[in-house]
């Protein structure tokens, strides 16, 4: 049994490999993209709207909303980067429904590299707002400039643990239905994969939230 | 290794290249959507607006326009009742004064009737006396009425009081002759004017100059005249007496008719 879709490889030079991982995250992008045109290029400003449209602009609005109360501004130069991090985690969650797929977050490498754009937005977002040396001064220099170390620290960790709480949770169902499948394989594995479905869309959740509170303590002003 | 750094490179263009996608075909135009529809809803509630304006204006119109129309009814209606009221007055006042025209003219031409009628009847009566007096004399004492007339005429010039006597010898004389004229409803003889002349002379005045004057108007009957004082004897006062009880008669008779 593979711990995670990296261990199934398709192809493989030296050190460019194509693995599940790699694959399926190409799948879920062509299912994203392909879906959000289709309902976009016939989309209506009028209040007479299809339900994908319909749902697209709950899905938009929603995520809108939620930035919209965690960093108490104005949602739009996040809705594509926050709102992307959740459509991709929730749809590679969800889609572990369809059996012999297998999803990217339980890769370590994919939820890394999810960290790794949390962690270079943060300051990207931040320096946008208020410049490199107020970004500086208040995310790296407080309480006092000797805390620099350890703020430091606090970030990557930050880092860390959103990319080892994602892999860990989503590794850690497909590793429970593959155990229960072993031992209970008729009843069991149904309710866990059920289970499987809200806790990868709680993950997703989480780990956009958390992206936001992090964005918004770099981009926070006093003035706001 | 659970972190394979091609994958995570990969993943990390991936994302980047997911996140660029998707602004371009999910959140830029679910966004201009939205935002279209909003202005569009912003739009449609400002037309609403102008028009829910402009209701209420002509609403507001149409509400003054109905007092209005209101009032002129009433106004109208008040003054056709004034009309009314005139014209009924008037035709009232013009009936009136027809009814009393009409009225007038009866009493009018009742009362002509009724002179006519009276005139008629003493003219009848006066010739009946004459006649019945004429014949009840000629048949009873001999006596032709006018003679018998100017007798009793004399008669009375000779018991005339004592004031007349007085009064015609003063009478203003309008010339240096004292005329005195003796009207009469016919021919008196020589004989009976001498004695007329005889008693004037006598009893009014003596250098008294008599003139006799035959009257047609006179019904039967003699009469004196010297300046503004005169004697007459003349059957009119008895005719005038009777047309008067007569006519008495009438109106009493008119009056139960009414």
């Amino acid at each position: 049994m593979n711990l995670t879709p990296d261990q199934t490889i398709y192809w493989q030079r030296g050190i460019i490999t194509i693995n599940a991982t790699l694959v399926f995250t190409w799948l879920i992008m062509v299912l994203l993209v392909l879906a959000s045109w289709l309902v976009t290029r016939k989309l209506s400003a009028s209040t007479n709207i299809s339900k994908g449209q319909n749902l697209l602009e709950v899905l938009v609005l929603g995520i809108g909303n939620q930035i919209k109360e965690v960093s108490q501004q104005e949602p739009e130069p996040y809705v594509p980067f926050i709102g992307t991090l959740f459509i991709f985690i929730a749809a590679s969650n969800l889609l572990s429904i369809i059996p012999g797929y297998q999803p990217p977050t339980g890769s370590l490498s994919t939820t890394a590299a999810l960290a790794i754009c949390v962690f270079f937005a943060v300051p990207l977002y931040g320096i946008k707002k208020q410049g490199f040396w107020g970004y500086f001064k208040k995310y790296y220099l407080q309480p006092t400039p000797f805390m620099l170390p350890f703020n430091i620290i606090g970030r990557l960790s930050n880092t860390i643990s959103l990319a080892v709480r994602l892999f860990g949770n989503v590794m850690s169902g497909t590793m429970i239905v593959g155990i229960l499948l072993s031992i209970a394989p008729l009843f069991f594995p149904i309710i866990m994969q059920a289970m499987g479905l809200l806790t990868g869309l709680i993950q997703a959740y989480i780990f956009a939230i958390l992206a936001m509170v992090f964005i918004t303590a770099a981009t926070k002003t006093t003035d706001d | 290794m659970l972190i394979d750094p091609f994958v995570v490179i990969a993943q990390i263009i991936n994302f980047l290249i997911l996140v660029a996608l998707l602004k371009r075909f999910l959140y830029k135009p679910i966004t201009q959507a939205m935002e279209g529809r909003s202005q569009r809803i912003e739009r449609q509630l400002a037309a609403a607006a102008i028009k829910e304006k402009d209701a209420e204006a002509e609403k507001e119109l149409y509400r003054q326009k109905q007092q209005e129309l209101e009032a002129q009814k009433q106004a109208w209606f008040e003054q056709a009742k004034q009309e009314v009221k005139q014209e009924k007055e008037k035709l009232r006042q013009q009936g009136q004064a027809e009814v009393n025209q009409a009225r007038s003219e009866w009493y009018k031409t009742f009362e002509q009737d009724r002179q006519k009628f009276a005139r008629q009847i003493r003219d009848r009566l006066s010739q009946q006396v004459v006649l019945t007096a004429r014949k009840a004399l000629a048949d009873l004492a001999n006596a032709n009425l006018e003679a018998q007339i100017i007798e009793t005429f004399i008669d009375r010039l000779y018991n005339l009081d004592r004031l007349p006597k007085e009064t015609i010898p003063t009478a203003s004389i309008p010339n240096t002759r004292h005329v005195i004229t003796i009207r009469s409803s016919f021919t008196i003889p020589e004989e009976q004017q001498e004695r007329l002349i005889a008693a004037i002379r006598e009893q009014l005045a003596d250098n008294a100059e008599v003139q006799f004057e035959t009257i047609e108007d006179f019904i039967c009957g003699i009469e004196l005249r010297d300046c503004d004082y005169k004697i007459t004897w003349n059957i009119e006062h008895y005719l005038k007496e009777l047309e008067g009880s007569i006519a008495k008669v009438l109106a009493e008779n008119n009056n139960q008719a009414a």
